[in-house]
């Protein structure tokens, strides 16, 4: 009996987390040991002598009825509604193994039991409850992660291929065409085109152009400002003001908008330390700055251009700073 | 709304405003390290001067964009490797030959600090997260730019 309930567990952490597993690469990046974690979990139950599909289906008749029911019971919805009863089972088997087998490690089945309590806490609740312990939360919160995903997105309609991997295939291309749509929001001039290369080309070159525009404003402010400016003095009256004047004071002043009123850039009292000789200062930069400009006048001419487009796309989103920084975070 | 995995978007203004603060903060420091109005007006002091506003630029997105995005990191890791050894990673790049392919997917890959690790749909997301960054950066710099050269 202990050898067959570790004999029945790959088959259930395969069938059950090799899929869920492959579409969670893309978006629980952020947790770097992700994989590692997953995967020591693998490595921790495989470490009995015991392997994959053919052998248990030769050896347990029982294991194998068990996958092909639920796996015949509802050809077009497969997928998740296979881990209910799976992680009744898998607590089932827990119990009995630990029960029976005590001479195995008692930790791990006890970890184990903890994890199938969770979840089964979540199936019935729907929220996770963590217990004590920064790994079995952890834990707790993936397989949460991954029953939600699971829930979400995989359905497969009638007609189309229930396996694994081309289920798998076709979770990352949802999310492929769901990040593209967060793309085409951002990115100007992006939803005229249409097609996933023409719509990529877009946003390399409004990356690039981005990119340009930064190295350029860097030089511009290189060649600006000779002169001390202390910005930490009137960095408090720059910033502890209403919100819209401040952010009126981030958008780019471009002279074809420069009709609408913007009180924060030209009320003077913002910088006390200004005084008249360092007016004049500033007022010589600008005859300096084409002679500044001479060994990279290429970029210049580069981003002057890309200046004019950045004017009529200005002219056509009036509103561009709500659009765009709606989404900033 | 745009992302449904996990990641609450913050609230914009303050994101913005944080942005102008820091890099308003390291451009300050950069200004005030100026030696004299003589060398400065050299084309050498110039372009130093220049780059190391961008890298002010660059630094100050990366930190407030947050660790927990994969761009900020291999963005911090680059600009912190590269002042430290300047020469050397000039020397390398210039040697090893490009390892990406020469599609879309390899062109984002180069474009997105950080970018060569990712599948597909991270790199989208981080795209994503970038452009609002350097947007909003831009923003910045613009409205800085116009100030100074207004008064």
């Amino acid at each position: 009996m202990a050898a067959f309930s570790y004999q029945y567990q790959p088959v259930l952490l395969d069938s059950m987390f090799f899929p869920n597993n492959s579409y969670k690469m893309g978006g629980f990046l952020d947790d770097p040991n992700f994989n590692t974690n997953c995967f020591s979990q693998f490595q921790e139950e495989q470490q009995q002598p015991i392997y994959h599909f053919p052998d248990i289906s030769n050896q347990t008749p029982e294991s194998s009825t068990l996958v092909d029911r639920s796996d015949s019971a509802d050809p077009p919805a497969v997928t998740v509604t296979v881990t209910s009863p799976c992680s009744k089972k898998r607590k089932s088997r827990n119990t009995s193994s630990a029960t029976s087998a005590h001479s195995k490690g008692t930790t791990e089945t006890t970890a184990k039991k903890q994890k199938s309590k969770v979840e089964l806490d979540e199936h019935k609740e729907g929220d996770p409850k963590p217990k004590n312990g920064k790994k079995e939360e952890k834990k707790a919160s993936e397989e949460d992660g991954a029953a939600t995903k699971g829930y979400i997105h995989v359905r497969a309609r009638r007609g189309q291929a229930t396996d694994s991997h081309s289920l798998a295939e076709r979770v990352r291309r949802e999310k492929i065409s769901e990040r593209m749509k967060t793309l085409q929001r951002l990115v100007p001039g992006c939803d005229k085109v249409t097609g996933k290369a023409l719509m990529l080309d877009e946003i390399i070159n409004y990356v690039q152009s981005l990119q340009n525009q930064v190295e350029f404003l860097s030089m511009k402010l290189a060649s600006l400002n000779p002169i001390f400016f202390d910005f930490r003095m009137d960095l408090d009256g720059l910033m502890i003001q209403p919100e819209t004047p401040s952010l009126s004071s981030i958008t780019p002043q471009l002279p074809v908008i420069d009709t609408t009123p913007t009180p924060a850039i030209s009320a003077p009292n913002n910088f006390p330390l200004m005084d008249p000789s360092a007016n004049s200062m500033f007022l010589l930069q600008p005859g300096m700055s084409p002679a500044a400009y001479s060994p990279s006048s290429q970029d210049y001419v580069k981003v002057s251009s890309w200046d004019v487009e950045e004017q009529k796309r200005k002219l056509l989103i009036s509103s561009g700073i709500g659009d765009n920084l709606c989404y900033f975070h | 709304m745009a992302y449904e995995s996990g990641i609450t978007p913050m609230n914009s203004s303050s994101s913005s405003l944080r942005l102008a603060r820091t890099f308003l903060r390291s451009f300050s420091r950069i200004k005030s390290r100026r030696p004299t109005t003589a060398a400065s007006r050299s084309a050498f002091e110039l372009r130093r001067r220049s780059r190391r506003i961008k890298i002010a630029a660059y630094s100050s997105m990366a930190r407030v964009a947050g660790p927990q995005r994969t761009w900020a990191r291999a963005l911090l890791f680059k600009l912190n490797t590269r002042a430290r050894h300047r020469t050397s990673m000039r020397r390398r790049c210039s040697t090893m030959p490009s390892a990406y392919p020469d599609d879309h997917v390899g062109k984002l890959r180069r474009l997105v600090p950080g970018g060569d690790g990712m599948d597909v749909c991270t790199l989208l997301e981080e795209t994503a997260d970038y452009i609002h960054c350097l947007s909003a950066q831009v923003k910045v710099m613009n409205a800085i730019a116009h100030h100074l050269s207004k008064n």
